[in-house]
């Protein structure tokens, strides 16, 4: 599954970020790396951008992003 | 002197603990040969020695992915004077993101104190922080601070003059740096690629050697080319070296692992929703609250809109009277010395060209401040990444992100704060695009223009589509015309100006705040002091230049027309009669002078190259005229017909309107062309002197003139071209 598709409220662990050059990059130094837990909160309008909450800050992030990072749905986590 | 810089991730309050530290001796200084502006400032240590103090610019990583990381590196390794003590600011409140760059900044081998900063926000977040094993795990001083009320701020001075004191000696407690640094456990490929390159080391930290690894190859070619060589024989050998990118990735994913396990058992959340604190309302579940609002996509929009709608209003309307009030205060002051000087050469600079120049710098400041005051409450405030978040859907069709929209939304008002404001967009290149369409929308100086021309060419017209003016109409299709440009050049400018920069969003949404009134103050301040001061004399000299364009070579009425004149106010008879005679010949030496100027004579040289557009001569020395700010076309255009400029703003357009359509043969179609080139040419020196000081060259605005000029005699050419082919060019 990937950031794009998880639904809304749903603690994940980030599994792998395949977002090539720069903008990966960044995503690594904003401690998106493997294993981090990330949530959905929102989508912005028109479904795009994906408001997430990630290391205890807030992060906005594309959908052309969001579908690179793979995530994987922690057991039974739905509290937020 | 001791050299004292903080550091740390944007959001964390550094800024406000260096204003706090600093106060009013904080200048903004610029690194060379970058467009990246740093604060510095002084304070004196607690034993009374002088400290300079620099405020690097906040960022997330020191790996160069941005210029500001770029800088932040630079002034902590190798600009003189090293600091000699590094103050991390970190956010309590998040230590698991923004302790990440302490480990970095250490690492480099630097003195480093870690402030705990937004300590109150943390409380009341229920987030308790011990400081006390937090350093011990570090092996750095922690010093737990509040910014914005001063809180342990002399504290945190009296930790970094004991850090000064003793420099690399330990405390109690406190392992050495190099037994910090041989603990850590890089990945293997960063590991290996640290052994080789400390076998040439030359007193570098491993900190140091892996910020080579890590930058990108033109980078550290700028800054470090025998660094650069090295890791490329490396590169070229080892195989298993890690590509920057790489190197990136491991050193981030391995200090995020150590700062997880830093972490662990040093910070305690308290149940947010436990029974023990039924009343600690955290500022994390605020802001998610307040979020279900702001980010709704209904009354998100809505409030989206309604802000973005007084910032508009109040920057295009209520800085009007302050934009009164400086016109009137520099004419009056042009008045003065008009009145209080014999008529000289050095008169006449200093009235049209320098007391100009000045009134026409003042005059942005109103618009200036008022829209900083603006964008600083709301990026104070939290809501400018929200906003920033709703429209980056749409500002995307432009090859651009969600930041853009307040910089080009501003610049419908004024160009020049549009430009000014393009300094919030995160990257260099979504910078510069947005400074280089911003021109494109059309500013309040064209509207006397367009008001002109279509009261002269279709005032008479019916009205069209159910009662609509058509001249109101056509002025809406200027303001749609000059988007959809900035729309297509900001896609093209996107893909061959500044390429392969990334187009992505990762925008960080903080906690909201009460925004705190000495810190928006502070801004717009120094918003309008720079603009004053790095602007000014770029707008001035060119007034100078401009207005010497205008008025020479000097040459004089003939005589046999003087003594028509004259005789014509001799032969007067009553006291009215001989003020209008006298009037008329001032138009007529007036008109004269700009004819016969190297203005007028540029003017009349580019007809034939402005004749394809529907221009004659005349309508050419306006455009140069017009240069000074757009505006100006039309008491330019009185005097190059020898009109009155005394009458009133409207009485004045259509009289030089009505006289363009006789003599200069104005149709509706030549209207829509001389409206076309105004909506894109680039005709505001003021513009031009910003972009020069927004992109800290030349090159750029040089860049700006020929691509919207040309641009606009393209599409000036092509309306008229195109309508003349259909029969459109005698209707009157």
């Amino acid at each position: 599954m990937t950031l794009a598709d998880l639904p809304r409220g749903r603690w994940a662990r980030i599994a792998q970020v395949r977002v090539a050059g720069a903008t990966g990059d960044r995503f690594a130094e904003l401690g998106l790396t493997a294993g981090t837990s990330i949530r959905v909160i929102r989508h912005g309008p028109f479904g795009d951008p994906v408001q997430v909450a990630v290391r205890g800050f807030l992060l906005a992030v594309r959908r052309a992003e969001a579908t690179a990072i793979d995530v994987q749905v922690d057991a039974g986590g739905t509290s937020g | 002197m001791t050299t004292v810089a903080l550091a740390g991730n944007p959001n964390t309050g550094k800024s406000t603990l260096f204003s706090r530290w600093t106060g009013l001796s904080a200048r903004t200084a610029n690194f060379p040969g970058v467009t990246v502006e740093y604060r510095e400032g002084g304070r004196s240590g607690p034993d009374g020695e002088p400290w300079r103090v620099l405020d690097l610019p906040g960022c997330y990583s020191l790996s160069a992915l941005s210029r500001e990381e770029e800088v932040a590196h630079e002034l902590l390794v190798h600009h003189r004077p090293r600091p000699d003590v590094v103050v991390v600011v970190v956010d309590a409140a998040n230590l698991e993101r923004t302790l990440g760059i302490a480990l970095q900044i250490d690492e480099l081998g630097v003195p480093v104190v870690v402030a705990l900063n937004l300590m109150d926000e943390a409380r009341r977040a229920g987030v308790l922080v011990d400081a006390q094993r937090l350093s011990e795990r570090l092996g750095l001083p922690v010093v737990s601070t509040v910014a914005t009320t001063g809180e342990g701020l002399d504290a945190l001075a009296d930790v970094v003059h004991a850090r000064l004191q003793q420099r690399e000696q330990t405390r109690a407690g406190l392992v050495t740096p190099a037994e910090r640094h041989a603990s850590v456990a890089w990945p293997a490929p960063i590991a290996a690629a640290l052994r080789a390159l400390r076998a040439e080391a030359d007193g570098q930290s491993d900190g140091e050697m892996l910020w080579w690894l890590t930058a990108d190859p033109p980078i550290l070619r700028r800054w470090h080319p025998e660094a650069a060589a090295r890791v490329e024989r490396l590169r070229q050998t080892e195989a298993d070296t890690p590509a920057p990118s790489a190197a990136r990735r491991l050193a981030a994913a391995s200090r995020f692992a150590r700062v997880d396990a830093l972490l662990d058992g040093v910070v305690a959340r308290q149940p947010s929703r436990g029974q023990a604190h039924e009343g600690a309302a955290t500022a994390a579940r605020w802001t998610e609250r307040l979020d279900a609002v702001v980010l709704h996509p209904v009354w998100g929009v809505v409030l989206f809109l309604a802000a973005m709608t007084v910032l508009f209003q109040a920057v295009f309307a209520w800085s009007d009277p302050a934009i009164d009030a400086i016109d009137g205060a520099a004419s009056a002051a042009a008045d003065l010395v008009q009145s209080a000087l014999p008529p000289s050469m050095f008169r006449d600079v200093l009235v049209h060209g320098v007391i100009a120049g000045i009134g026409g710098t003042l005059v942005f400041l109103p618009q200036i401040g008022v829209l900083f005051l603006g964008i600083a409450v709301l990026e104070d405030s939290g809501y400018m990444g929200r906003a920033a978040f709703l429209a980056d859907r749409l500002m995307r069709l432009a090859g651009l992100q969600g930041k853009a929209f307040v910089p080009l939304l501003s610049a419908f008002a004024c160009n020049i704060p549009g430009i000014m404001a393009a300094r919030s967009l995160p990257t260099w290149a979504e910078r510069l695009v947005t400074i280089l369409i911003a021109p494109l929308m059309t500013c309040a100086a064209r509207l006397p223009v367009y008001t002109m021309v279509t009261a002269a060419v279709f005032a008479g017209s019916a009205p069209v589509l159910g009662g609509l003016s058509l001249g109101g109409l056509v002025i809406a299709g200027m303001y749609l015309f000059g988007v959809l440009m900035a729309v297509a050049v900001g896609l093209i400018l996107r893909r061959f100006v500044a390429p392969g920069s990334s187009s992505a969003l990762l925008l960080e949404l903080p906690r909201y705040r009460w925004p705190r009134p000495t810190d928006v103050a502070r801004v717009v301040w120094r918003r309008m002091a720079t603009f004053v001061t790095g602007t000014g004399p770029v707008i001035v000299a060119l007034t100078v230049l401009l207005w010497a364009l205008m008025t020479f070579p000097r040459v004089e009425l003939p005589a046999e027309r003087a003594a028509e004149l004259q005789a014509a106010i001799d032969a007067a008879t009553t006291a009215d009669a001989r003020q209008e005679a006298a009037a008329a010949l001032e138009r007529a030496e007036a008109q004269h002078a700009l004819l016969h100027s190297a203005a007028g004579r540029i003017g009349h040289a580019i007809e034939p190259a402005i004749a394809p557009l529907g221009f004659d001569w005349r309508i050419g020395i306006g455009l140069i005229g017009s240069f000074a700010a757009r505006e100006v076309m039309v008491p330019v255009m009185a005097q190059v017909y020898g009109r009155s400029e005394a009458l009133e703003d409207d009485a004045l357009g259509d009289e030089v309107g009505h006289t363009m359509v006789r003599v200069s043969g104005l149709t509706p179609l030549v209207g829509v062309s001389l409206m076309v080139f105004f909506a894109i040419a680039l005709q505001c020196l003021s513009t031009v002197a910003a972009i020069a000081r927004e992109t800290r060259s030349w090159r750029w605005p040089a860049f700006a003139l020929l691509y919207l000029n040309g641009l606009a005699y393209l599409c000036s050419l092509a309306v008229f071209q195109i309508g003349s082919a259909l029969g459109l060019g005698g209707a009157g």
